[in-house]
């Protein structure tokens, strides 16, 4: 791993599949006519947080859904742990220990909130004897107690309030057992207690060796978290640093619509 | 997660000892007691029924059997087949042509002269050739089934049990369909040389020869039965475990799946294959040692080509879908109410008024049985199972104590209505309705 990828600015350089656990080396991706994607190459260190910023429209999930499958890129390549892994499908990212949440999720209203967490824990098998001690149940529960589902996890998804359902997408994607977590919009329409307590969560996983990638349309809330922050707009990377150098740059500030507080 | 979690140690040992566990049934619900009470009843049955009787009853475990297998893929996965009789003719016709045109022939060409226990083993090589030949036709409906939602597949599934009717025909004569059915398939009259049963009177075309009616309908019955628990172990085994709630999860929501590391197409295929295998199992049993045991179209199929499709959704939702042991429930409702309106010939009053001829409400059959299972639709969505599981859970949830229960209104709404509304959802999608 070298160390000049974090915070520095290696912007004419290609990036290889060791300079972090998730590396992206221009990554493209063109709808049509339409370029929402363009040439993107961004790495992820082990265990931080980062924080994947721009405005409505920036490209922010377009890249994503690149990077965790959801549709292969036009160009460039992934890599994650190491591999090369563009293009593989999204089951098998995760598989692979990259897992994400949806900003737009539904979970499954015919069981219980802890029997959705246990899901993410079956295996991808057909013939299995998974669940039959228990011990899933167990792990899903303790799950579920960790990011504050505790008092709820036998209810039904449709009796959970907006920061309950946030905290059940939160616990799905922490069931598959991921190395790498894509955390959309967490902190969206949460007041300041639920920001906190999703805050000291995110905080413990990473504490436990997990990698996190926070991505939000602006940067309240996350500055108590993330270690560094990655702007990008029109699907171009426009800054790369920390909290405070993103703040105070011009170009951020501009892409804001001219220096609207970010 | 670095911590330490439950599943470390030795997992396998507990799983096992779980597995062990629930099959000594020890620490039963009161349910699960109630089900194992329920199946020593049916084998119970023989005690109780005349042989004639009995027969049109055996009749009622191939229905149950055929529940469970549209139970399978489209109760739980929430495909829904409108063509089920595809695999159950299938696996008839595999058998029957297995047996007498490529085993019998077979044997005879080798000059072996086949007792009781050879000839069982031939039936039970066509049961396996009438199995598999249906496990085909579920991957033939499972592989467009992952590109097609909704309507299409349900499309796919009605079409495709028209077109095996339609070979039946094409391929109806000797030597037309060479290799794969050197004897044809005989049209919509079937093939007219039935299959041998394991148990019958007359010694030409059965491997054990009995000389009264009652004994080969009570070892019929049997094997039926033996039929029946070989389905329940082998569907419970899948939808009760992980894989069951995979499956009902794809029902649900495919991208909730796929999102926690799961490949749906793997499972919708499993679901497809399994379901077919089973219908085409059962259908294929039928042929040995069923009531009526003729491989036609009118058996396989039903009277008008979709009848035993229809009839078989009708089940599985009566008695509840997504659980198995309601089509076991909804045959017995079914063949009751079949029974009871058959043996009604009753005049309805006005119709010799109105169109000079007398009509029985026996007649109107299968009028009354669909108008029955449109009832229970609308009356009891859930199913009889599932409604008299909640019943019983709020009746004991009361008797300790829990006063709010029995008043309280559970507000989840039913396998039944979550389907048809993905199904809506899916139309809606086709014809870029407004509403996503």
């Amino acid at each position: 791993m070298s160390a000049d990828a974090v915070g520095a600015e290696p912007d004419e350089r290609a990036y290889g599949p060791d300079d972090g656990i998730l590396v992206a080396d221009d990554l493209r991706k063109e709808f049509g006519g339409l370029t929402a994607v363009d040439d993107l190459s961004f790495a992820v260190q082990e265990q931080e947080i980062l924080g994947f910023i721009g405005p409505n429209g920036a490209g922010k999930s377009t890249t994503f859904n690149c990077v965790t499958g959801t549709y292969p890129p036009t160009d460039g390549t992934v890599y994650f742990k190491g591999e090369d892994v563009t293009g593989i499908s999204a089951h098998d990212m995760v598989k692979e220990g990259m897992s994400r949440t949806f900003q737009e999720f539904a979970p499954l209203e015919d069981r219980a909130v802890v029997k959705n967490v246990e899901l993410a824990l079956a295996p991808d098998e057909l013939f299995t004897l998974s669940g039959m001690g228990g011990e899933t149940e167990q792990l899903a529960r303790e799950i579920c107690r960790r990011v504050g589902l505790g008092d709820v996890m036998d209810q039904t998804p449709s009796e959970l309030p907006h920061a309950g359902m946030l905290k059940l997408e939160l616990a799905r994607a922490i069931a598959t057992q991921p190395d790498v977590m894509l955390v959309d919009e967490p902190f969206a329409g949460l007041s300041g207690q639920e920001v906190q307590e999703l805050t000291e969560v995110m905080e413990s996983l990473r504490h436990h060796g997990m990698t996190l990638i926070v991505v939000d349309h602006n940067m309240r809330g996350l500055l108590n978290l993330i270690d560094r922050a990655f702007v990008i707009q029109f699907g171009s990377k426009i800054a790369e640093g920390t909290p405070e150098e993103i703040k105070n740059d011009p170009e951020v500030q501009e892409a804001y619509l001219g220096g609207e507080e970010i | 997660m670095a911590t330490e979690t439950p599943l470390e140690g030795d997992v396998g040992r507990r799983r096992r000892q779980a597995v062990v566990e629930k099959l000594l049934l020890r620490d039963l619900a009161l349910r699960h007691r109630l089900g194992i009470l329920g199946v020593c009843l049916l084998a119970l049955v023989p005690l109780l029924a005349q042989p004639r009787e009995l027969n049109q009853f055996t009749y009622v475990l191939y229905l149950m059997m055929f529940a469970i297998s549209w139970d399978v893929v489209s109760g739980y996965t929430g495909q829904l087949s409108f063509g089920h009789a595809f695999f159950f003719a299938l696996g008839g016709y595999g058998t029957s042509v297995t047996v007498n045109q490529h085993l019998l022939p077979l044997a005879n060409d080798l000059g072996l002269t086949l007792g009781p226990v050879g000839t069982v083993l031939v039936i039970l090589g066509g049961i396996v050739g009438g199995t598999l030949v249906a496990a085909l036709g579920g991957v033939l409906i499972g592989v467009p089934a992952l590109r097609l939602d909704g309507p299409y597949l349900s499309l796919v599934t009605l079409i495709a049990p028209l077109l095996l009717y339609q070979s039946l025909i094409i391929f109806s004569d000797e030597g037309s369909l060479p290799v794969l059915a050197p004897g044809g398939l005989g049209g919509t009259s079937g093939l007219l040389n039935t299959p041998p049963s394991f148990v019958g009177i007359g010694g030409l075309n059965t491997a054990v020869t009995v000389d009264q009616q009652w004994v080969g309908a009570v070892a019929r019955y049997y094997i039926s039965f033996l039929a029946l628990l070989i389905v329940l172990a082998v569907t419970y085994g899948v939808t009760r475990s992980a894989a069951g709630s995979v499956f009902t999860a794809i029902r649900e929501d495919e991208d909730a799946v796929r999102s926690v590391g799961m490949n749906p197409a793997k499972f919708k295929i499993f679901a497809f294959v399994l379901s077919a295998a089973i219908g085409g199992f059962a259908a294929a049993v039928w042929m040995h040692a069923g009531p009526n045991a003729a491989p036609n179209t009118e058996n396989l199929f039903g009277s008008g080509r979709i009848d035993l499709s229809i009839n078989v959704i009708v089940i599985a939702i009566i008695g509840g879908m997504g659980t198995i042991v309601g089509s076991i429930v909804g045959a017995l409702f079914f063949a009751f109410a079949d029974t009871v309106i058959g043996g009604l010939d009753v005049a309805i009053p006005g119709v010799e008024l109105l169109f000079g001829s007398e009509l029985t409400i026996a007649d109107t059959s299968p009028l009354p049985t669909f108008l029955l299972g449109m009832l229970a639709l609308v009356f009891l969505p859930r199913g009889v199972v599932p409604e008299l599981t909640r019943f019983g859970r709020r009746l004991l949830a009361w008797r300790r104590g829990e006063v709010d229960t029995l008043l309280g209104r559970d507000r989840s709404p039913s396998t039944l209505k979550r389907t048809a509304e993905k199904y809506r959802e899916e139309i809606e999608e086709i014809v870029g309705g407004e509403s996503r």
